[in-house]
């Protein structure tokens, strides 16, 4: 029933990259993450059309080109637009979470401090994803 | 989204509808689990009703309003758009024309209904804790 998924995860902080990285390598699956650290290099890695992820963990906050400015580009990217993208983000704010579901996320995941947490909401996300069927 | 609203099911077959009903028994989750058994009875519940559901569930082949054209007119509604209600198809098969149609409507989730019941539950249980895990705009009508 779970599937490998290949992750974009879209993150400028390389302590988040290292913590996203640990709980997936703990998982029963072998996901695979392709890693990007703003905006703007996810937007170059996703300009090679071999580079195919079934899904995008978006962080919001980050330099060049954030999160919102990466989903708007991406959702008028005929190409790339139907890939399911999750956000994952300290923020909480309501115009935020607002305006990502507005312009068409599958899901808003909060970073939690707490580290148990921090498992939880990552394991969950990834089991609910890797239990999907994609476009291949 | 509304974590404690009713979790609408889709689904034209009458065993189906069972399982599914024994597994959320299970489960005991507080949501009402409220069943359609076509498209055009649910459009009508969603258009009408003042509560706002958790997710919707959808088969994808029904009588009347399939799940694909559910879907759309969900989405073109502008009410039940900025409700945010995570709209998952659920379905005995994975065609890729499906899954590919299915995504262009900006769905959240694909899932094939597992045939077991134990995976059927394991599967439930994985959707509702990611939805419940997330978090979304609250919606003020």
């Amino acid at each position: 029933m779970h599937k490998p998924l290949n992750i974009l995860l879209v993150e400028d902080d390389a302590i988040e990259v290292i913590k996203f990285n640990r709980v997936l390598r703990k998982m029963p699956s072998r996901h695979l993450i392709i890693e990007a650290n703003n905006g703007q290099h996810a937007l170059d890695i996703l300009g090679d059309r071999d580079v195919v992820p079934d899904i995008i963990v978006l962080d919001l906050n980050m330099p060049k080109l954030n999160g919102i400015e990466f989903l708007k580009k991406i959702k008028m990217d005929e190409y790339r637009k139907n890939i399911p993208i999750i956000i994952f983000t300290t923020s909480s704010h309501y115009v935020e979470i607002n305006e990502c579901y507005r312009i068409g996320v599958a899901g808003y995941v909060l970073k939690p401090l707490k580290h148990i947490d921090y498992i939880s909401n990552t394991q969950s996300m990834i089991e609910y994803w890797s239990c999907n069927e994609f476009v291949n | 989204m509304n974590k404690s609203g009713p979790i609408i099911i889709i689904e034209d077959d009458l065993d189906d509808q069972e399982f599914l009903s024994e597994v959320f028994s299970e489960l005991k989750y507080k949501n009402e689990i409220i069943f359609f058994g076509d498209g055009e009875a649910a459009l009508h519940y969603l258009t009408e009703t003042k509560i706002e559901p958790f997710i919707i569930f959808s088969d994808i082949n029904m009588p009347k309003l399939n799940g694909m054209e559910l879907r759309a007119k969900i989405h073109e509604n502008e009410e039940l758009r900025i409700k945010s209600i995570p709209y998952l198809f659920f379905s005995t098969v994975a065609e890729q024309a499906s899954v590919i149609d299915a995504y262009s409507k900006s769905l959240q989730g694909f899932f094939v209904k597992p045939s077991s019941y134990s995976d059927l539950r394991d599967i439930i249980k994985t959707i509702v804790e990611y939805w419940q895990k997330c978090v979304s705009p609250d919606y003020i009508k």
